[in-house]
């Protein structure tokens, strides 16, 4: 902007920023800074702590916040992937899967909720569903798992 | 740059001075304030700042641009002070200098507040360009700056002059600025006692 386009309010608001700004910059020695701290009635040591202290916990938050993205992204992901392979199993093959999955022990009580018949007497469609859910939910399980192992550690 | 040459080193922000990083931000938020502020609200504001640049549902930070974290952060901040300002919109009361400004003042707050911080601003360059009147380095960068040239690198080259010196001449100019922002402040309590 060139300075007749300018309020005089603009001039001024601009002039302060960047004489602020030195303090940004080496011009400033940290004594001079904790020397304008304590002008202030502050305690530099005390806000130089507080403020590292937010930083770490800040990071800290993303750190986390980045693996829970991405979690969630690898069980969509998986999910997707499992929908496509099951397309391609046999019935047989669909029954072999289910009865392997029974066997998880994280699985064990939960399996029998899903279905009152014997997933022999279901129709190809239904076994499918079934094999989803269950890999779906063994996913959820040890999702938690580790969450709860990684919270006591 | 990086050692791929792709672009500025990647920095580890678990190894920055955060404590002197956080004071230099919080006394760059103090001068920015002046005296619509505390120290703690500059401390708050530091901190928005900070917060606003690790949340990484912000914008993230343009190093080819920006190459300065400081930098990068005090434009951080100067945004959320912006921001903040335009939210709250303060009600001066003060009697206006001059009868224009009073007849418009009576139908609109909004234009009152305006002409109030129109007139005060262009006092306070009449002030500081009084005070700075027998420096002539702190004037020629008053100067300088009014003219939209702020890099105090470009401001030595102009003046050709070390730059230590245009930074010296820069601190006395704050200092002098400071001392106008205090006198307006003061005047204005005296007169909002003598009214009331």
């Amino acid at each position: 902007m060139s300075k007749k386009s300018l309020t005089e309010q603009q001039l001024l608001e601009r002039l302060d920023e960047s004489l602020a700004k030195d303090v940004l910059t080496d011009a400033y020695s940290p004594d001079e800074v904790n020397a304008a701290i304590r002008a202030a009635g502050g305690d530099p040591a005390a806000l130089g702590q507080r403020g590292a202290e937010l930083v770490k916990q800040l990071l800290k938050e993303r750190r986390l916040s980045w693996r829970e993205a991405a979690k969630q992204s690898l069980a969509e992901t998986q999910s997707v992937s499992d929908d496509a392979d099951l397309a391609t199993l046999s019935r047989e093959q669909l029954l072999r899967a289910i009865e392997e999955a029974r066997k998880e022990p994280s699985l064990s009580g939960v399996v029998g909720a899903f279905h009152k018949r014997k997933p022999e007497q279901a129709s190809q469609e239904e076994l499918r569903a079934l094999l989803s859910e269950m890999r779906t939910l063994g996913f959820i399980i040890n999702t938690k798992d580790k969450r709860r192992v990684s919270k006591k550690e | 740059m990086s050692p791929s040459g792709k672009g500025p080193t990647p920095i580890d922000l678990e190894k920055v001075d955060w404590p002197d990083v956080i004071k230099r931000l919080t006394v760059f938020a103090m001068k920015r304030l002046g005296s619509r502020g505390s120290l703690a609200d500059a401390e708050d504001l530091a901190g928005q700042a900070i917060r606003q640049f690790i949340d990484p549902e912000y914008a993230s930070w343009d190093r080819e641009k920006e190459p300065d974290l400081l930098t990068h952060l005090g434009s951080i901040l100067n945004g959320v002070l912006n921001n903040s300002l335009r939210r709250k919109a303060v009600e001066v009361e003060r009697p206006l200098e001059t009868p224009e400004a009073g007849r418009v003042a009576a139908d609109d707050p909004t234009a009152q507040r305006r002409i109030i911080a129109r007139e005060d601003a262009a006092r306070a360059i009449r002030l500081l360009s009084e005070r700075i009147k027998k420096d002539d380095l702190v004037e020629s960068v008053l100067l300088l700056e009014l003219d939209g040239i702020d890099r105090p690198s470009e401001q030595a080259t102009q003046l050709d002059r070390p730059i230590a010196e245009v930074y010296k001449a820069r601190r006395r100019l704050a200092d002098h600025r400071e001392a106008v922002r205090r006198q307006l402040a003061a005047e204005s309590t005296d007169v909002k006692e003598v009214i009331n």
